[in-house]
């Protein structure tokens, strides 16, 4: 479907959705319904997934750093692991494995019953109409998602350091708050960003590059869920790197 | 609409499928477009709807290669060609109603939402597919869904028509009403591309017929 790489796609998608509003008649829907399907029907796994996490960072953690006398750092290392590292690396991971293959799955399948040639047809824009809108709907979506298991985590820690040691709920989150500096806020959230970015211009590439069987549909997503890992995991290294040559931690 | 095939010359994995082809359909006129199965008559037709370009050769509306046309002139191309295809080609995720709408949002952004839904569901009642309107279209049959793509191309009111494999889908009542839809629309001036073998349909409405061969294609007017 696709005659061109994966830049040059990149490169129009991005110069489509910058001009997002010129196609709002059309395309708003599409996005509106992108985001209900990454950023609202996750919701029960990842505030799940979240939980667990942050229940399993103190039952791991605090033991280990009440003996040693550091019982403090077990707000260090959940804004380190909630916040700026783990956290974002499984929401983006999720992400993947639910919406990115299934954006490669339906535009593969659009492409097979010739859906995208009657887009063509009608003067509709595959790129305008399909994937800007998604692209968008992604990187809304992982901010979205990422606040929800930031602030699920965060409770599901709080709720299972209550069995090591009563905290009132005040002291817990303004010890929280005070340990928690705006830089880690931009790094989560150019992470999720950039992953949402990529996960979702994979994913629409290689729906797209489907040519007419329906089993290129799995191969294609087998491709764009490996290159899509590939590039959630260059994303999170080059951005935690960042953060550490910046604040030196 | 003057439609005009010059030169077309188009290969498929390294397969000669067109070879030099001409032909020529002028306003309100029928070309029809036969020939056996796997002898390019959906290349054709992709070709013609300029879903496929071809390796060389021009395709000309109006004496204007579509290649060549700026955004504006293409945009008001696509708004005057109307596309059917052989298996509908509707939209799966959205309702036969927003499929309908597609196109109207497209090209009519101005126009009056009640006007959009006027023309909608005039259409749907004229094919029986006013109850399937907010349904998803996977419940449509083969039938309907040919009918609804019918009734897509034809909500823009189209200068001209191409359409792969029309009848192909469409029971026999359906069928003779579409026929005669299609001769009314010949006889207002929308001109006509069929990729069709069916007897009735050349029979019917062929001005010009286009008898594709199978390895080379010739044209016989």
């Amino acid at each position: 479907m696709i005659a061109y790489g994966f830049l040059p796609f990149s490169a129009y998608v991005i110069s489509d959705f910058i001009f997002f509003h010129r196609n709002r008649s059309i395309s708003f829907d599409v996005l509106v319904r992108q985001v209900r399907f990454t950023g609202v029907e996750a919701l029960g796994l990842v505030v799940l997934i979240a939980m667990l996490i942050g229940a399993l960072i103190i039952v791991q953690g605090y033991p280990l750093l009440a003996a040693i006398g550091q019982g403090n750092w077990i707000y260090d290392i959940l804004i380190s692991t909630i916040v700026r590292d783990l956290g974002p690396f499984i929401v983006c991971f999720i992400v993947l494995a639910r919406s990115g293959t299934a954006i490669t799955t339906e535009l593969g399948n659009m492409v097979v019953s010739k859906e995208i040639d009657a887009l063509i047809a009608m003067g509709v824009s595959p790129i305008s109409y399909l994937v800007a809108p998604r692209v968008l709907g992604m990187i809304v979506s992982l901010v979205l998602l990422m606040s929800y298991f930031v602030a699920c985590g965060i409770f599901g820690g709080y709720l299972v350091s209550n069995a090591f040691q009563s905290i009132p709920v005040s002291t817990f989150f303004a010890k929280l708050v005070s340990e928690l500096h705006w830089f880690d806020i931009v790094i989560m959230l150019l992470k999720v960003a950039f992953s949402g970015l990529f996960i979702s211009l994979i994913a629409s590439y290689h729906g797209l590059t489907v040519n007419r069987a329906i089993t290129e549909v799995p191969q294609r997503n087998i491709k764009a869920v490996g290159r899509g890992l590939i590039s959630i995991c260059l994303i999170h290294v080059s951005l935690t790197l960042l953060y550490v040559i910046i604040t030196g931690r | 609409m003057q439609i005009e095939f010059k030169n077309i010359s188009h290969s498929v994995k390294n397969k000669t499928i067109f070879n030099d082809l001409n032909a020529r359909v002028s306003s309100g006129r029928c070309l029809v477009v036969s020939g056996r199965s796997g002898c390019g008559k959906t290349l054709f037709f992709s070709i013609a709807s300029d879903i496929i370009r071809p390796d060389s050769g021009q395709v000309l509306v109006d004496g204007r290669d579509v290649n060549t046309l700026n955004a504006k002139d293409y945009s008001d191309f696509r708004r005057d060609v109307g596309v059917v295809f052989q298996l509908s080609g509707l939209i799966s995720n959205l309702t036969l109603e927003e499929n309908l709408m597609l196109p109207l949002n497209r090209h009519y952004k101005e126009l009056d939402k009640s006007e959009k839904y006027h023309r909608i569901n005039t259409l749907a009642e004229e094919f029986a597919l006013q109850h399937y309107l907010p349904q998803r279209t996977e419940m449509l049959s083969s039938g309907q869904a040919s009918l609804a793509g019918l009734a897509r191309a034809l909500l823009l009111k189209p200068r001209a028509v191409i359409w792969d494999a029309p009848m192909a889908e469409i029971d026999e009542q359906w069928g003779e009403y579409v026929l005669k839809l299609l001769v009314q629309l010949k006889a207002q001036g929308t001109t006509l591309i069929l990729c069709s073998n069916r007897k009735e349909v050349i029979e019917t409405l062929a001005d010009e017929q286009l008898e594709l061969n199978e390895l080379f294609c010739f044209s016989e007017f």
